[in-house]
């Protein structure tokens, strides 16, 4: 799994922003960290689900999508910044992040 | 309504109730699906379908894609929960059909989610399914018996 650097932030934040903007079509510049994906965005759990696949495609990652499911039964991603903070931690630890507290 | 139904359990006729306990609907866009099968990489839906999902699909793929998910889907809304806020998961709910007919089909629950239909001794009622062109549908009615005493 990639040690997180400020390139890997960068890159998440830029690839979640511009997923959502061209996925629920609306301007980017519109998007930002609070901005709540499901009343605001419109945002499904395909959507969700494709934005995995993207990170794990990207970052060669090895998860399943359960352990994730799991995760989030706890912490939940309402908003961008959330889901760009789960993304990180998928990328940092995969499916340990069921060991997460 | 109530009938009288075979208890499987007491192995006795009883008088019962049936009532809804959980209905839920779903409506997917197929053109969403056409890049998560792109070029026949399934590594989204190997994600959420079970092994017997992915070996049954024949035919327009992308469909087939499209109605175990919005089943899925269908029954998260029925059960009350989704895949975040609980302990069900996309494998639980396989969707088999038979051969390549979109007519013939069953529904299987698995783990916690066949678990939550046992402990309140509830069944799948109904289900129904239907695509055109541009979208695919799932619908599921699960139903609860109680006995009339």
């Amino acid at each position: 799994m990639p040690v997180i650097t400020q390139e890997i932030r960068d890159a998440v934040k830029e690839i979640v922003y511009n997923f959502f903007s061209e996925e629920c079509e609306v301007d980017r510049e519109s998007i930002n960290s609070e901005t709540k994906i499901i009343e605001e965005l419109e945002g499904d759990s395909l959507m969700f689900l494709e934005l995995l696949e993207i990170f794990k495609k990207k970052y060669k990652l090895d998860f399943g999508v359960q352990s994730i499911g799991q995760y989030m039964v706890k912490h939940p991603a309402e908003t961008v910044a959330k889901v760009i903070d789960l993304t990180l931690l998928v990328i940092e630890h995969g499916d340990k992040i069921t060991e997460l507290d | 309504m109530a009938h009288f139904v075979w208890d499987h359990f007491w192995k006795r006729k009883v008088f019962a109730m049936y009532e809804v306990f959980g209905c839920g609907i779903d409506v997917e866009e197929l053109a969403r699906f056409d890049k998560l099968i792109d070029n026949d990489d399934y590594s989204l839906m190997e994600d959420i379908c079970t092994r017997r999902e992915i070996d049954n699909i024949c035919g327009d793929k992308r469909v087939r894609f499209a109605l175990s998910f919005s089943c899925k889907e269908a029954f998260f809304k029925a059960l009350g929960m989704s895949w975040t806020n609980s302990d069900v998961f996309w494998k639980d709910i396989e969707l088999l059909f038979h051969d390549n007919d979109f007519n013939h089909y069953k529904v299987d629950l698995y783990n916690y989610a066949k678990d939550i239909l046992v402990k309140n001794n509830a069944a799948i009622g109904e289900t129904f399914l239907d695509f055109n062109e541009e979208f695919v549908l799932f619908q599921v009615v699960l139903v609860k018996m109680s006995e009339v005493k």
